[in-house]
């Protein structure tokens, strides 16, 4: 018993001074996503420092990037329906982001979908297959949780945040009473859409019919995961970095659902500017990044814009 | 179960190490500052050396920033990137400026200038022999025969990368490296009509701190003067003009910089975190350095003032910083031409 409580003791206070200066709190950062209707939006903050000494908020050397291009959040954009972004130590966030690229290029190539559409969606054959163009949020989030788990012994600090649009498939049920049971306008009814399947319900008072067909759609993906790859995903918001109780506050408080795309800029920039004015180890400058969907939803035409908010310089 | 128990605690244990190391930085007593000018990065280091953080200074005429690459071709000293016209592919000048373990500072700047000279050897840069085809001789700089737009060898920031590579890879090892750096260099930027646009906190911290500074001085007006009003400012701003011109800057400040050169100055430290800065500081004087950095730092300032902001830094830490450096530091320009001492020891205080 007595060098268990000693072996207990040395912990607690180990994890006393650990608490003090926590890695992934060293260097700052703030990142905070959120969904819209069609749309996600991200914002990050420009902050670098040492504990309590800020070293850069972001204006480089470079005259060959653009004004906010120095941003020291890590920032990747691997095909236009996914960001990802991290906070954390800044290292660690670099490491990551060389390991992830390398993996990412690797994948891209060998499954051939670079983003560019060969032909059309709609003209696959097959039943319950989507052509793949692009790689999915999802499937980035695996990629990324599996990469982090394989460092559980010695794991990088950050704290990544996915954000993205995926095509899922709805099903949308057709109601029309005048269409034929047999014949060939069914037949061509199901060979113009995506593997229908036909369901008929009759009613006792009416002869209606329901076709239910599939049509893909792009709704918003959001993901956090814990410096361990633990996932959490979430239809609303997600936060990481030193002012994430602060943003978990915020955001809960202004999130409603089914914002369109300027609107959910403004009420995401809000609620991470509010959040920063409390934190001091986050702030210095405030990037929105907005994807936004198409109208309808469909993968056309899908837009990401950068919003530059000003933000409390401390 | 017991020695399970015990497995369990030492992972963790060993988790609660790496967290608690991230307190100090490296660089403790050593103080690193570097700028980066119109067309020129101006780096200054102090010159003693206490053997890593003890109370008795063991060496005051350290030089702190090593040269990797001096920008000279083997053959003939003359550059072709004077010409404003002319595409610069050969390597240029790189210096790294080291703060913190002198060992692992050592052993990194030694494996630093091994492998810029392997590149710039491996890019043929200096080679002279002729390339004749087809009985035509072609010109006779490598660069015609490799052909490509990449430049050759090693530049700023692929050291700063690689450095920070070796760094992050050591992080989590049993011995990392304790070692803070600043890399400065021209590199090759890629869109050459681009300016480099405005210095946004450095702008905004300096209106604070004239519209905070006039006020002060309307109500000084009407008090009688008080000692407190900035006496360090005026001792800077009187001494600064004293400081005898250096030779070797006034040499090269009238020169047109080539537009496809870009000076670019990174910030390295011990967690393997790198930034790519306009002006950076290492060490504790970095807390002062800062505080001047942000007051006068313009955009395309030319040597002169650059060495007097560095002067002045450093003169900040003369009167406020405990540590005492005994001997003028060490002050380095990284241009197109090489890397020039502005100051060293052997010039006078």
């Amino acid at each position: 018993m007595r060098p268990l409580s000693i072996l207990i003791t040395i912990i607690l206070s180990s994890l006393c001074q650990a608490q003090r200066s926590d890695p992934t709190q060293f260097n700052g950062g703030s990142t905070l996503a959120m969904a819209g209707r069609n749309s996600v939006a991200i914002a990050i903050d420009a902050r670098f420092g040492l504990g309590m000494q800020t070293i850069s908020t972001g204006e480089s050397s470079d005259n060959s990037r653009a004004a906010g291009e120095g941003n020291p959040r890590i920032l990747h954009l691997p095909n236009s329906n996914v960001l990802l972004a991290w906070a954390g130590l800044h290292g660690d966030g670099t490491s990551f982001a060389e390991e992830m690229n390398v993996l990412l290029a690797r994948k891209v190539r060998r499954a051939g979908c670079m983003g560019f559409q060969h032909g059309s969606s709609s003209s696959s054959s097959v039943v319950g297959m989507v052509a793949r163009s692009k790689m999915s949020p999802r499937a980035i989030t695996s990629l990324m949780s599996h990469l982090l788990y394989g460092r559980r012994n010695a794991p990088y600090y950050v704290e990544p945040v996915v954000v993205g649009l995926e095509t899922v498939r709805v099903p949308i049920f057709i109601e029309n009473d005048s269409l034929p049971l047999e014949g060939n306008g069914l037949q061509s009814l199901i060979q113009a859409s995506n593997a229908p399947q036909l369901i008929s319900s009759q009613n006792e008072h009416t002869l209606s019919k329901q076709i239910m067909t599939y049509k893909t759609m792009q709704k918003p993906y959001l993901c956090g995961t814990d410096m361990l790859g633990a996932q959490s995903t979430s239809h609303s918001f997600v936060c990481s970095g030193v002012a994430s109780r602060s943003l978990h506050g915020t955001a809960e408080a202004l999130w409603v659902p089914n914002l369109e795309g300027e609107e959910l800029v403004e009420v995401c920039g809000r609620a991470f500017v509010s959040a920063l004015e409390r934190d001091c180890l986050s702030g210095y400058g405030a990037v929105v990044y907005l994807i936004q969907g198409s109208e309808d939803g469909t993968e056309d035409d899908v837009q990401i814009i950068e919003y530059v908010l000003a933000c409390r310089n401390d | 179960m017991l020695v399970h128990l015990m497995l369990n605690l030492m992972v963790f244990f060993s988790n609660c190490i790496c967290a608690a190391w991230a307190q100090q930085s490296a660089a403790g007593q050593d103080t690193l500052i570097g700028i980066v000018g119109s067309d020129f990065v101006m780096m200054g280091a102090d010159s003693s050396s206490s053997g890593g953080g003890g109370i008795a200074l063991t060496s005051s005429n350290i030089d702190k920033i090593a040269v990797i690459h001096d920008g000279k071709g083997l053959l003939n000293g003359d550059r072709m990137c004077h010409d404003p016209s002319a595409e610069c592919l050969e390597q240029q000048a790189i210096a790294v400026g080291f703060a913190g373990d002198a060992a692992d500072a050592d052993r990194l700047v030694g494996m630093l200038k091994s492998h810029a000279q392997i590149r710039e050897y491996e890019a043929g840069i200096g080679n002279d022999a002729l390339c004749v085809f087809d009985g035509k001789i072609e010109p006779s700089t490598p660069t015609a025969v490799i052909g490509a737009l990449s430049p050759a060898g090693l530049d700023a920031e692929a050291i700063a990368n690689l450095s920070r590579n070796q760094i992050a890879n050591r992080m989590r090892s049993r011995q990392p490296l304790q070692l803070c750096l600043l890399v400065g260099g021209m590199v090759r930027c890629n869109n050459p009509g681009r300016t480099l646009p405005e210095v946004e906190v450095v702008d905004r911290v300096q209106k604070q701190i004239s519209a905070g500074s006039a006020e002060y001085k309307s109500e000084s007006n009407n008090q009688p003067t008080n000692e407190c009003q900035s006496p360090n400012l005026a001792i800077n701003r009187s001494r600064s003009p004293n400081n005898s011109r250096s030779p070797a800057l006034s040499r090269h400040d009238q020169k047109t910089s080539n537009p496809f050169l870009a000076p670019q100055l990174f910030w390295l430290d011990q967690y393997g975190s790198l930034q790519n800065m306009r002006y950076a500081a290492h060490g504790h004087g970095s807390n002062f350095a800062y505080s001047v950095l942000d007051q006068r730092y313009r955009k395309d300032m030319s040597r002169q003032e650059a060495m007097d902001l560095i002067q002045e830094c450093f003169e900040q830490l003369r009167q406020r910083y405990v540590i005492n450096s005994p001997r003028p530091p060490r002050i380095k320009c990284i241009d197109s031409f090489g890397v020039t001492n502005v100051m060293d020891d052997t010039m006078k205080h």
